[in-house]
């Protein structure tokens, strides 16, 4: 191909003939990220405990402080070094090996899986591309670099390991969706009073509705993934081979279900990202004692 | 009737600048009215490239206030593009060499085009040479035969765009090929095909670039025929990339149980009814 003559061109950050707000989209995409990522650092690197509720809010990893309800944080989920608590799997407060001077979150050991997959997301990539690198920040409007390597080099070929995290975020999703179902198997009565025994009963609290609505939104998010969507039956090029004369295949069914969720990813990608956030956050208050967690029965 | 203000780039490869022209507005205009209105009246050497006024020839694309557009689409009452208190910015596309005024130099495309294998389908179903679709498969492909090719998602890709990467020498530097959201969606409609055998995976992976594209989905932003260029055709056909190329477990997966498609192909089928004339 011979060299091109380009028409005159606004070159540089932010150049367009655009009249409306196309800084607006980004801007939000971005200030919603943040106030994500910034609350999402700030449990993993800073708060050890407050995955549940303790009877003493005060000093939470106190011996005998036992949990008065039967939720976890969902960011503490699976809770692999949690003491003396039924979600523990290890019954420590932190691994042996982990260095003192180091901070430690049982968070930390399983946070990159469910952040690896909203990372390479197809959704937020683009969310992401936009508002934080720009590139472009909106259509038709200029870019601050002239350097561009795509996801044809790395680092981003990384991307394409997408569908890796996806299969954790499957088994992520099928423990949050335990814990939702373990958050009506509560250790006291109404009134808040431990059951004799270590006995439980059923009940259910505003934070067992929090998780479960979480539990759906996050579901929502998972099946409508691009990969999950190519596998169950996007790869195939005939649904109904070898004569294409049927349209009962299961991968076929497979692949409408998921579709009708994927035309939604955007919504819930971020209507589930303030879910999973939100039910942390309120856990982790009410364990603080700063809220107070409502009995339903 | 009233009146507006036409702000639009005059020029040719030699440079150029915005001029303003005046129009008369009515109810129902479309901005390729105004343009064929200021050519009748006050330029008559304006040139735009126009066909079917229906938005189906692909003709008029051009950027409307910053937005790449249908000129024959954009009706001058709607006000997500148009505000008829300013003037309204009518420009070439960006991405393509400039030819004069609202016309551009849409070629490339078409060298692109030429480097995708064409149709190969299989073997007849039917002793009558014939073959069976379903209706399934036949709706996910009929959606990329929609293209007009305006070639409005290759203007605004900023791949293209921007980074100029259109396998050329651009201000002195060769840069990569991207094919272009047209080109992916070209591609997708002969991968998915049920009937179609050819393979053209390397090619999009090593010569049309699907890498480069970063799926921030201006393309079907800006499409007139309303393709989910994107979510239907780039993103499906990186997951098959992501198959051949970089899945190791997928690699595994094949190298045992072979290809479905061919795997099926070989097994023994009803003979189909034959259809006569």
């Amino acid at each position: 191909m011979s060299s091109l003559t380009m028409a005159p061109h606004r070159a540089g950050f932010g150049a367009t003939s655009r009249r409306d707000l196309w800084w607006v989209g980004p801007l939000a995409t971005f200030l919603g990220l943040m106030a994500f990522l910034i609350y999402a650092h700030a449990i993993v690197l800073f708060v050890p405990g407050y995955y549940e509720i303790r009877e003493n809010p005060d000093d939470f990893f106190a011996h005998g402080n036992r949990p008065v309800a039967p939720y976890l944080a969902p960011f503490s989920s699976p809770l692999i070094y949690g003491g003396h608590s039924p979600h523990a799997w290890i019954a420590k407060d932190r691994p042996d090996w982990w260095p003192r001077w180091f901070p430690f979150t049982s968070a930390m050991l399983i946070l990159i899986f469910p952040a690896g997959f909203r990372f390479t997301c197809y959704y937020y990539r683009k969310a992401y591309y936009r508002a934080f690198w720009a590139d472009p920040p909106a259509c038709a409007v200029g870019e601050p670099r002239q350097s561009y390597w795509g996801e044809n080099h790395w680092p981003l070929l990384i991307q394409n390991i997408h569908r890796y995290f996806m299969y954790a975020a499957v088994l992520f999703l099928a423990w949050l969706a335990w814990d939702a179902l373990y958050a009506f198997w509560w250790p006291t009565d109404r009134h808040g009073r431990l059951l004799p025994d270590g006995g439980h009963q059923i009940g259910m609290g505003v934070g067992t509705i929090l998780m479960v609505v979480n539990v759906l939104c996050l579901a929502g998010f998972t099946f409508g993934c691009n990969s999950v969507r190519h596998l169950v039956g996007g790869r195939y090029d005939c649904f109904a081979c070898p004569h294409n004369i049927q349209q009962e295949r299961t991968g076929y069914k497979l692949w409408r279900w998921v579709t009708r969720f994927n035309e939604h990813h955007m919504e819930w990608a971020w209507v589930s990202l303030f879910t999973v956030g939100f039910t942390d956050f309120y856990i982790r208050m009410c364990a603080a004692g700063i809220w107070t967690d409502y009995r339903i029965f | 009737m009233a009146q507006a203000t036409f702000r639009i780039w005059r020029g040719d490869q030699n440079g150029g600048a915005f001029r303003d022209y005046t129009a008369e507005v009515g109810e129902g205009m479309v901005v390729l009215d105004c343009i064929h209105q200021i050519q009748a009246t006050q330029a008559p050497d304006l040139a735009c490239r126009w066909n079917c006024k229906a938005g189906k020839c692909g003709s008029c694309s051009a950027e409307i206030n910053g937005r790449p557009r249908l000129m024959c689409m954009t009706r001058l009452d709607d006000r997500r593009f148009i505000d008829l208190r300013e003037p309204i910015i009518v420009e070439p596309m960006r991405t393509f060499p400039h030819i004069k005024d609202l016309v551009t130099d849409v070629s490339w495309n078409y060298k692109v085009n030429r480097m995708i294998p064409k149709f190969q389908p299989r073997k007849p179903d039917a002793a009558d040479g014939t073959w069976r679709m379903s209706q399934a498969e036949v709706d996910r492909i009929q959606e990329f035969r929609k293209c007009i090719e305006c070639f409005l998602c290759q203007d605004t890709c900023h791949v293209l765009r921007d980074h100029r990467m259109m396998g050329d020498t651009v201000d002195g530097e060769l840069r990569e090929l991207f094919g272009g959201p047209r080109f992916m969606i070209r591609v997708a409609s002969l991968e998915m095909h049920p009937l179609d055998i050819g393979d053209r995976l390397q090619l999009l992976k090593d010569t049309l670039n699907i890498g480069l594209c970063n799926i921030t989905k201006c393309c079907t932003e800006v499409c007139p025929e309303h393709i989910h260029i994107t979510d239907n055709g780039i993103i499906p056909l990186k997951e098959r990339v992501v198959d051949r190329f970089y899945d190791p477990l997928m690699w595994l997966w094949h190298r045992i149980f072979g290809d479905r498609a061919s795997r099926e192909s070989a097994q023994n089928r009803t003979p189909l009814p034959v259809v006569s004339s």
